[in-house]
């Protein structure tokens, strides 16, 4: 189980056999959950588990409680002002509400690549090396090395290898969003979320993020909320699907997009609403 | 490279706290400052009781306690304190306050009947009332029930006759001097330019101005015998005898009788007169209505003349100019009007409006090359 | 679709037509619009204009013209003339007066000494006094008075009469040797008569007092001293020069040493001896002149090099400091050997003449006003009019050349406002600002390098206390305040901007600076303890275990530290007494007894001043006007970082603090730098809080302790009292235009920089 502190390594992955791809079940292990923005029950009963290292993606209409569900998972939406929740959620047996857990430490341990792609108005090295900084490394082979591997990993490296200190705001926005991919990657957290990452793409760089998460997926947890349910047909081992706050099914993709249990669905999938 | 736990505090969060230091500096100042400006400032109005102070040799003093303060070279283990008293009575003291050692002070009192008068000139006085002269002549003694009904309304009557003399003199006799000052311009321009009829005609406006003047005056005379008769006869800590005629009282009362709420009245009554009369005594007492409304007319008028230039650049700005040099040049002009230290537009001001366009009418003999 | 037998009927087109008036309105406000918007422009450019067109007379130089040309007698030797210039008078040799009338030289009177068998040898003419001296061969010398009279008749026309009146004639020499030359000098207490005679080849000079005391009836009595012979131990006499107050006099000798000697009421006393040319191929001074005032001579040698020396303070060897000549200009070599320095009136310009040169230079600044052709004929004498508005010269061949002279500002160059000028009676040359003095012999000093070093001086002190306080609480309410009181905290620290700055200079000199004077080491400590406290506050906070580290909610972090702080300041002001009793404990100059006291330690430890109108007030209370702007700029520059830039360097894991220091900061800097752009442009303009909380002193010295006099104060105190037009008046509005381009440049700067900042950290 790959850690913080762990030096990265420069070889590429391998493709490991699934057998020993296979983790925890219960990784991610929402109980109950519900939350409120103040007086307004954003989610109500959620109870889902997502295994280690598999991709996961949430789907539903807008306002269905996706993207909340997604945030509270690094605890983002702590950020705002009167929210409430209950139940819990644990990460590893540990629940991320614990009094003993500072937000900041789970953070590192759950990255998150926004919808809107917000590289910092700094050089492409320092964007994908930030959150080493942060953690205090200073080692400059270190940190290099990490850059490298990161930007490999997100399938960046070659375009970007000979402009590391340019500014980031100078790439296109398939780049950016995958540089975004890079740096949340770069401290090598356990967790990767993922909100709509491709919706302001245009199809080949869809395309190419879509095949990052098939190789991320070797190494990390994805969990990605998705308004296309081809990109979670595509992209995903297991799919739950939200409506109106309330988790209406969670199965293997295979089994959400063929032969669904619950008829709103199926309604959703055939495109009746939504 | 540290290991963080999970527990540990995130990194510079005593930062955090650092640049809470200068929030708390900056409302200090900001608190700190208004609230010594009010409260120095009310405090100024307020109406405390006023005690009746007998000294170690003998005297006595009657005065509002104004300030007390460290004696300068009073050692600094044991430090000896004198009070300041505004006694008043000017024109007997000589001066309206008074220091006094804190150790001399043997004995102090709170009489009720002390009174407390602000007067037009001479300042305040702190007397004590013996009896009352009504304008109808008949006195009241201080022991009769129905002195302070009287004295009250003797002071309100008193007031009015002091409204009517000021309207008959500066406004009716003030205009009568205005038109004879013109009259008698024209009669001098009359005179050099030797046109008989025109010297007539002035020479007759004047005779009638100054008919016009003695009905005034005496109308002011009797109004001024007619208001001199009521006065308060009272005496001070040292016993003399102090006639205040109640033309001259403008506020009176008993402020070792005053209910809180008196007091309170009191002090809404002395600041509106701060807001809204005019001063009296070179600037020391009165209010500061003139400088008020010189205030609001400069800002309004300043207001009213450059409000459309700001609002026309704005929307010049925005709307109208073309983007290239001479946009970059209006938005560094206005920068710069903005930036400009304002001794700077003083200085235009009194070298363009008051030396070049005003200097015509008068006469300015240095050279200006 | 139905079809009916009528055609629609079309809507007229006029409803595509615009009417006529709304495009005129269109028409003509746009023209008012642009007219406003390029008036901004105007605006802004006529104020810098008009104070340009003030201040540019200072620096033009004189205009001297020839007017005209008097035909008088060639044996004329000497001339004075009337106030107006218009019946001068010429001195033949003979002694005889004559009276000519300036307009078409026609006589108006003679006059003729009558001397029985003596003659003239000497004659010198005072124009400015209306005296002339004639020496006489017996060593006596005459005093003639010239005085105009004018008369007005009915008219009111004026007609001039002089009136000419000879005294006796005093005998002041050796009895029987002719006057070679003679010379007058008024003193304080009597007239000094000097004569110069040759006995066996060798100089003689010989002076007597004339006192005059005044009888009750107005008519006095004039007693004349013995004569007493002067400068007996000189080895040659070339030139003498007798000031016109009589106090000192200088005699240069033909090898060039100059010898000094003072008054020191019965004789005159040799002072010092100096030689200026000393080092030159020709060491002899070529002319001499003493400048209006008498304290400085101009010096010429045959090379054409000029030197001024003056009399100021020096410090002796016995450590005593009494006044001496000293060389205090080197000014520019002129055109050939000096042939004539003439002095103006009433100010210190001088006439130089050399090589058929004429030039008009100012000693104070050394600066050339004006250079022109001399006359061909040597001069015989020169001399300015009073109102400095005219030379007159009389040349050997028998012309009376006039030139009218337009100088306003004879003393100002750009060295007088920006150079270092040795001023007469100064020590050394210096940086001075003193516009105005007790007596009319003034010299009035306008450096504006003191000025703008107290501008710099203010606005230092003035960032040093604004700039942390607003920039950190600006970094705190955008960043970390919780919003709700971020709406109240806003609006209360803008009211600071409310305060009008003569209500803050106000209490800063009258209220904080009498407070503050006794008790400064405990509000030191106050307010030095407040930066550490608040860190160590924080530490201590994030050395807590965790569960008592969430007591304190994110954003209330202030409300806690609020207490701590208090309490913190509390103790330091009361262990203030305590401090300065130990640390700066001197001993009283008065009593010689130990006091603790901070001023007395600064006074003597660096023999600085301490005022208790310092920098260190005016700093303070500065930084309520300066605070609120920088703080309003740079917190709406903060804010206005995009959310998803702080959201993404918070979901990376950072803390608060890494986001706003290595995220958000870097973002708003050039909303940060604009701010602090601003509020430097207001502390360099800031006027009353100055003018009343400082000394006001032009001193040029960082000292914390001491006063300033900024180019803003300066110019609100003086500009009221300048006379319009006059050289005051202008140097104040040059410092005004100083003042106003530092700002111009440094809003342009400011303005380039934050585009160039917005364009390198500009966020999609």
């Amino acid at each position: 189980m790959p850690s913080l502190m762990t030096p990265p390594s420069t070889s590429r992955i391998q493709v490991r056999p699934a057998a020993e791809r296979e983790g925890r079940k219960d990784y991610i292990s929402i109980r109950d959950y519900g939350f409120w923005y103040g007086q307004k029950k954003a989610l109500e009963a959620i109870s889902l588990d997502i295994p280690e290292r598999q991709v996961v993606a949430f789907i539903g209409p807008s306002g269905c409680g996706k993207s909340t569900l997604l945030r509270n998972l690094n605890r983002m939406n702590d950020l705002v002002d009167g929210i409430r929740h209950e139940g819990d959620i644990t990460i590893n047996g540990r629940s991320i509400y614990d009094p003993g857990l500072e937000v900041i430490s789970l953070r590192r341990r759950v990255g998150m690549v926004f919808q809107k792609s917000n590289p910092f108005p700094k050089s492409i090295f320092e964007n994908v090396v930030y959150a080493l900084r942060v953690v205090g490394v200073r080692d400059r082979a270190l940190l290099e090395e990490a850059c490298e591997t990161s930007l490999r990993k997100a399938a960046l490296w070659d375009e970007v290898k000979d402009r590391l200190d340019d500014s980031a705001l100078g790439l296109s926005g398939g780049q950016m969003q995958r540089l975004c991919i890079a740096r949340a990657i770069a401290n090598r957290p356990e967790i990767l979320l993922m909100d709509e990452p491709c919706s302001a793409l245009d199809p080949i760089a869809t395309g190419k993020i879509e095949e990052l998460i098939h190789e991320l997926k070797e190494q990390f947890t994805i969990v990605i909320v998705t308004h296309s349910m081809q990109q979670a047909a595509r992209v995903s081992d297991r799919t739950a699907f939200f409506y109106l706050g309330k988790q209406i099914e969670y199965d293997t993709t295979e089994k959400i997009f063929m032969n669904p249990s619950q008829a709103q669905t199926e309604a959703y999938i055939s495109g009746r609403f939504g | 490279m540290s290991a963080p736990s999970d527990s540990s505090t995130p990194r510079g969060e005593a930062w955090v706290w650092f640049s809470g230091l200068g929030l708390i500096v900056g409302l200090g100042m900001v608190i700190g400052l208004l609230s010594l400006v009010f409260l120095n400032g009310a405090t100024v109005f307020w109406a405390p009781p006023v005690p009746l102070a007998q000294l170690d040799d003998g005297r006595a003093l009657i005065g509002q306690l104004a300030q007390r303060r460290i004696r300068a070279g009073s050692p600094a283990d044991q430090p000896k304190y004198e009070r300041q008293y505004q006694v008043g009575l000017r024109e007997l003291n000589g001066n309206s306050y008074l220091w006094v050692d804190e150790v001399r002070i043997k004995a102090e009192t709170f009489p009720a009947d002390i009174l407390g008068l602000e007067r037009v000139e001479n300042g305040p006085a702190f007397v004590r009332p013996r009896s009352l002269r009504r304008s109808d002549g008949q006195v009241v003694a201080i022991a009769e029930p129905a002195f302070e009904a009287a004295f009250q309304a003797e002071v309100a009557a008193a007031a009015a006759v002091r409204e009517k003399l000021v309207e008959i003199t500066r406004h009716r006799i003030g205009d009568v001097n205005a038109a004879m000052d013109r009259a008698r311009v024209g009669l001098r321009r009359a005179e050099d330019l030797k046109l008989a009829d025109e010297i007539a005609a002035r020479k007759a406006e004047i005779a009638a101005l100054d008919a016009r003047y003695a009905v005034l005056q005496a109308e002011a005379a009797k109004v001024t015998a007619g208001g001199a008769v009521a006065a308060l006869v009272a005496q001070d800590a040292a016993g003399r005898e102090v006639v205040v005629p109640l033309t001259q009282v403008i506020r009176a009362w008993f402020p070792n009788r005053l209910e809180t709420w008196d007091r309170v009245k009191l002090f809404a009554s002395r600041l509106a007169e701060f807001i809204f009369d005019e001063p009296r005594e070179a600037n020391t007492e009165g209010g500061l209505m003139p400088a008020i409304f010189g205030t609001l007319v400069m800002t309004v008028f300043m207001s009213l003349m450059v409000t459309p230039f700001g609002v026309i650049t704005a929307i010049y700005l925005r709307e109208y100019a073309q983007q290239g040099p001479l946009l970059r040049i209006v938005r560094i002009s206005v920068n710069n009007l903005a930036g400009v230290p304002s001794i700077v537009f003083g200085v235009f001001g009194l070298g363009f409006f008051v030396y070049v366009l005003g200097a015509p009418s008068t006469s300015c003999s240095s050279p200006i090359s | 679709m139905a079809t009916t037998d009528e055609k629609p009927v079309p809507a007229p087109e006029s409803r595509f037509t615009v009417s006529p008036l709304t495009l005129a309105a269109d028409r003509w406000m746009g023209r008012l619009i642009r007219i406003g918007g390029v008036g901004v422009v105007v605006a802004v450019l006529g104020m810098l204009g008009f104070l340009i067109f003030q201040v540019f007379p200072l620096f033009v130089g004189a205009k001297v013209s020839p007017t005209s040309s008097l035909a008088v007698p060639a044996e004329a030797v000497a001339f004075g003339e009337d106030e107006y210039g218009e019946f001068p008078f010429v001195v033949r040799r003979d002694g005889s007066i004559l009276f000519q009338r300036a307009k078409d030289g026609t006589k108006l009177l003679e006059w003729t000494p009558a001397l029985g068998e003596r003659r003239v040898t000497a004659i010198r003419s005072y124009p400015r006094t209306g005296l002339v001296f004639l020496g006489l061969s017996d060593g006596a010398v005459q005093e003639v008075r010239v005085v105009y009279r004018s008369t007005f008749d009915d008219a009111g026309k004026r007609t001039v009469e002089p009136v000419v009146t000879p005294l006796e004639p005093v005998a002041i020499g050796r009895a029987g040797l002719p006057c070679v030359d003679v010379w007058d000098a008024k003193g304080p207490q009597s007239r000094l008569l000097l004569v110069r005679q040759e006995e066996g080849g060798k100089p003689l000079l010989t002076a007597v007092r004339l006192t005059e005391r005044k009888g009750l009836g107005g008519k006095g009595k004039v007693t004349v001293s013995a004569p007493f012979v002067v400068a007996a131990d000189a080895a040659s006499v070339d030139q003498v020069l007798l000031p016109s107050t009589a106090e000192s006099l200088l005699v240069i000798g033909r090898s060039g040493e100059v010898r000094a000697y003072a008054d020191d009421g019965t004789a005159f006393t040799f002072l010092q001896s100096f030689t200026p040319f000393k080092g030159a191929a020709d060491p002899a001074v070529a002319a001499a002149g003493l400048i209006f005032g008498n304290v400085s001579v101009v010096l010429v040698d045959r090379a054409g090099a000029q030197q001024v020396w003056s009399m100021y303070p020096q410090l002796q060897p016995d450590g005593k400091s009494l006044r001496r000549w000293g060389k205090i200009h080197e000014g520019e070599p002129l055109a050939g050997a000096g042939q004539g320095i003439y002095a103006a009136v009433g100010n210190k310009c001088y006439l130089a003449a050399a090589a058929g040169r004429l030039q008009l230079i100012n000693m104070t600044t050394g600066t050339v006003r004006w250079e022109g052709p001399a006359p061909a004929a040597p001069l015989r004498q020169v001399a300015f009019a009073g109102g400095y508005d005219r030379i007159t010269a009389l040349t050997a061949d028998g012309q009376l050349h006039r030139w009218a002279i337009v100088d306003h500002h004879p003393e100002s160059s750009w060295r007088t406002f920006f150079g270092k000028i040795w001023y007469e009676g100064a020590s050394a040359p210096a940086y001075a600002w003193q516009s105005s003095a007790g007596s009319d012999e003034f010299e009035p000093k306008y450096s504006l390098v003191p000025l703008f070093y107290g501008t710099v001086k203010g606005t230092f002190y003035a960032l040093l206390f604004a700039l942390p306080i607003a920039l950190t609480a600006a970094v705190y309410v955008s960043q970390f305040l919780r919003p709700e009181y971020r709406q109240v905290v806003k609006p209360v620290m803008e009211v600071m901007a409310s305060l009008p700055s003569v209500v803050l200079g106000f209490l800063a000199g009258l209220w904080l600076a009498p407070l503050v004077d006794p008790r400064l080491v405990s509000l030191f400590c106050a307010i030095g303890i407040l930066a550490p406290a608040a860190l160590s506050a924080g530490f201590l906070w994030s050395v807590l275990p965790q569960p008592v580290r969430r007591q304190v909610k994110p954003g209330m972090e202030f409300l806690w530290l609020l207490p701590f702080l208090a309490l913190c300041a509390w103790a330091a002001w009361q262990a203030g007494p305590a401090i300065e009793s130990c640390f700066f404990t001197v001993k009283d100059t008065a009593t010689g007894l130990p006091i603790a006291d901070f001023r007395e330690w600064w006074r003597q430890t660096t023999g600085a001043t301490y005022d208790s109108r310092n920098s260190l007030v005016v700093g303070f209370v500065m930084g309520f006007a300066v605070i609120p702007i920088v703080f309003t700029i740079a917190e709406d520059a903060l804010s206005n970082v995009p959310d998803s830039l702080v959201s993404g360097s918070l979901a990376l894991g950072a803390s608060r603090w890494q986001t706003v220091w290595s995220v958000v900061v870097p973002t708003a800097v050039s909303g940060i730098v604009s701010a602090v752009m601003i509020g430097f442009g207001r502390a360099i303009g800031e006027t009353m809080i100055v003018v009343m909380a400082t000394g006001n002193t032009a001193v040029m010295d960082f000292n914390p302790f001491s006063g300033m006099r900024t180019l803003s104060a300066n110019i609100a105190v003086e500009l009221p009292e300048a006379a319009a037009g006059h050289t005051h008046y202008r140097a104040l509005f040059l410092g005004a235009c100083c003042l106003f381009l530092l700002t111009f440049v440094l809003n342009t700067v400011a303005e380039i920089l934050r585009q160039r900042l917005r364009e390198r950290y500009k966020v999609v």
